[in-house]
């Protein structure tokens, strides 16, 4: 068959997909058209404080002040996983990695909500909070993020968590495992058990590393890193590799995939792990990050597939699945683009500007997505990978080709130094964009 | 008359073109791609085979595949193989997984190499020629074509590994798995100096308990380095189970683990 029957052979058959879903909710286009109330511009209610949802909130705010637009958010202080790795080796504090929605209550009108949501209801355009209250929406927006599939991996479930843990959201996760690490005798082994794609900051585990065996060259400098991982492969993995041996020796220690890095049974108490071929391994301190999938809210709402991810118009970021809905940020699939805060922000202004264009019955122009992802191998050593996104003539996502690329290799100490220093720069300036926030 | 006859013959012209149209684009890939027709005979079936791949795949270079048989076989017939095809690498062949004897469960995972997004389809084949068909669709948005440049292109057979489950019990299937480092070189890549890499694979890989072949796996291009393979088995006698890895060159490397049941 040749490549043209192919690609006709797909878009058929998700056209024949969506049809299915349509005529499953046969009530949803009628609501979506005539839900908007009388008065207003429309009313949006986007669920998550994190970089997707905050930078939603406050672009539709900006795109047009009289949509009526609620965030709701549990926490009243949100930390970012960027820049956590940076409070494990002791060089940040949690107060400089914390944010708030003052800017988008007092400067763009933005109701704020703290509290948990709790379910979606798709054909009324209703979504419940854990305070029985219940907020009608025209759009929704859902930037949950990630949860953990507990037990993936046998014996690690909510419980361990709290003996090993996995700091993959960042707060009291990242201060317990900052606790461990300072507890920890010299001499010690911190064991990382890595995840397989796809999951939240493809270039994180590898950061983290590279940050703890910064903390321990200097405070304990006879303890090792031990990367068990269940990839080949990973991102920026040669300047990675190639730094960790510049700077750091034989501190840190990479077991692929293939060499047996899978850990596929974990003994929290005891701190120790087992990989697919049997070899058991005793940490020091134990950081398990475990297999991912979107947030809790997007499986009641009905927006994943069987991956336990979000697919969703690139064009626009509104579900593939459900109307009205539109998903950013982890939870997605985008890929090529990252899991990573940078996309989740670029992701809130697509569906902002597509929402606002659908509220006023306009069209918006065709979308484009950029990221950098900055990792610090030590606070004056940053290594980066950036690309630009566009849609390609199938309306898929792709990496438009000459954009980006990696830091080179063998640059010189003062290119690793001004990269570093433009990481603190990306961190301040998206903090900002997003949350207001002036560091 | 004539005048209704055209308006109404007219739209359903327009219906059968589209109808005609559709049909060769609703049929599966599996129905125009050479090299499956070339070992289909009759018209397999569509339903018992079970292939599993993610719909999205970050790595082309080791995507996860599980293929499970689940149809029914007639009084006296039994699974002979599985085979695995990309409809879009530079070969078709991925893996043959071959069962000698009933003891093999048709119950199998291992890691395959895509170039680019597109079908994979698995066909089973019973001895007594019935035919299954399986096919799943895979985005792959960085292509196993982009192998790491450290991998050392000539490196032979090492590190085998083997795992069984620390409890054996008759006549429940036994999950084995089993793993050998290897770059599994192409012969479609190219050195620094723009000259093709050599090819170097891993031919197959067969289980024999006591000295009888059980199963066998064999590996090609679209099998990813380090060939990895999950497999089941079912026995009600204690046995010396043999993995031996054959190489493109007759390099042979065994292991041997004892399966001795409670």
């Amino acid at each position: 068959m040749t490549t043209e029957q192919n690609k006709h052979l797909v878009s058929r058959r998700n056209l024949l997909k969506g049809a299915g879903a349509a005529s499953l909710l046969p009530l949803l286009s009628a609501c979506g058209a005539t839900a908007i109330s009388n008065g207003t511009a429309g009313r949006v209610v986007v669920v998550g404080g994190g970089f997707g949802g905050a930078t939603a909130a406050k672009y539709i705010k900006r795109g047009n002040p009289a949509i009526d637009v609620t965030l709701v958010e549990p926490s009243k202080t949100f930390y970012t996983c960027p820049f956590s790795n940076l409070v494990l080796a002791g060089e940040r504090s949690m107060d400089t990695i914390s944010h708030n929605y003052r800017e988008l209550e007092q400067v763009y009108g933005v109701r704020v909500i703290h509290a948990l949501a709790e379910d979606v209801d798709p054909v009324a355009h209703t979504l419940r909070l854990s305070t029985g209250r219940t907020l009608q929406y025209d759009r929704l927006v859902l930037s949950p993020g990630i949860d953990f599939r507990w037990n993936a991996i046998e014996g690690y479930d909510q419980q361990a968590a709290e003996l090993a843990p996995h700091a993959w959201k960042a707060g009291p996760q990242t201060l317990l495992l900052r606790r461990q690490l300072e507890a920890m005798e010299d001499g010690g082994v911190y064991i990382m058990a890595a995840p397989a794609n796809p999951f939240r900051c493809p270039p994180g585990p590898y950061e983290r590393a590279s940050m703890i065996a910064h903390y321990f060259s200097q405070h304990k400098p006879r303890s090792k890193v031990l990367i068990l991982d269940a990839k080949d492969n990973f991102s920026k993995q040669g300047l990675f590799t190639s730094a960790w041996k510049e700077v750091y020796g034989d501190r840190i220690e990479w077991v692929s995939l293939s060499n047996d890095g899978r850990v596929v049974q974990v003994d929290a108490a005891r701190r120790e792990v087992v990989t697919e071929f049997g070899t058991r391994h005793k940490a020091s301190v134990l950081n398990v990050i475990p297999p991912q999938k979107a947030g809790f809210i997007a499986e009641r709402a009905g927006v994943t597939n069987e991956s336990g991810w979000v697919p969703v118009n690139p064009r626009t970021f509104e579900s593939e699945r459900v109307k009205d809905i539109y998903v950013v940020g982890d939870a997605t699939v985008a890929a090529p683009m990252p899991k990573s805060g940078f996309a989740a922000n670029a992701q809130g202004k697509v569906a902002a500007a597509a929402i606002v264009a659908s509220l006023e019955g306009t069209d918006t122009a065709d979308p484009f997505w950029a990221n950098t992802c900055y990792s610090l191998i030590s606070p004056d050593y940053g290594i980066s990978v950036a690309g630009v996104y566009r849609l390609n003539d199938e309306s898929r996502i792709i990496e438009t080709p000459g954009s980006g690329g990696v830091s080179p290799a063998g640059a010189a100490a003062s290119f690793r130094r001004n990269e570093a220093a433009y990481a603190v720069g990306w961190y301040n300036a998206i903090s900002q964009d997003t949350w207001g926030t002036r560091l | 008359m004539i005048q209704i006859h055209t308006r109404f013959l007219l739209p359903l012209a327009a219906l059968l073109l589209a109808f005609l149209i559709s049909l060769p684009l609703q049929a599966a890939s599996w129905q125009q791609f050479a090299p499956v027709q070339a070992q289909i005979k009759g018209t397999p079936a569509s339903e018992g085979l079970q292939l599993e791949l993610p719909l999205v795949s970050e790595d082309g270079s080791a995507v996860p595949l599980s293929v499970r048989f689940t149809g029914s076989l007639a009084e006296g017939d039994q699974l002979e193989s599985i085979r695995i095809f990309a409809t879009a690498n530079p070969n078709a062949e991925i893996i043959d997984f071959i069962f000698h004897d009933a003891r093999s469960l048709a119950d199998l995972s291992t890691r395959v190499r895509l170039n680019e997004t597109q079908n994979v389809i698995a066909l089973a084949t019973s001895r007594n020629g019935r035919q299954w068909v399986a096919e799943r669709e895979v985005r792959v948005t960085v292509s196993g074509c982009l192998m790491r440049s450290d991998e050392q292109a000539d490196a032979g057979m090492q590190n085998p590994r083997i795992a069984l489950p620390r409890r054996l019990q008759a006549g429940q299937p036994i999950e084995i798995r089993t793993l050998i480092s290897h770059p599994m070189e192409t012969g479609l890549r190219k050195a620094a100096d723009g000259k093709l890499l050599p090819q170097n694979l891993i031919h197959n890989m067969v289980l024999e308990l006591d000295q009888q072949p059980v199963f066998e796996a064999r590996f090609y291009t679209g099998t990813s380095a380090n060939p990895y393979v999950r497999l089941h088995l079912k026995t009600d006698q204690n046995a010396m189970a043999r993995f031996r890895w054959t190489d493109q060159q007759k390099q042979q490397l065994e292991e041997a683990r004892e399966i001795s049941l409670r």
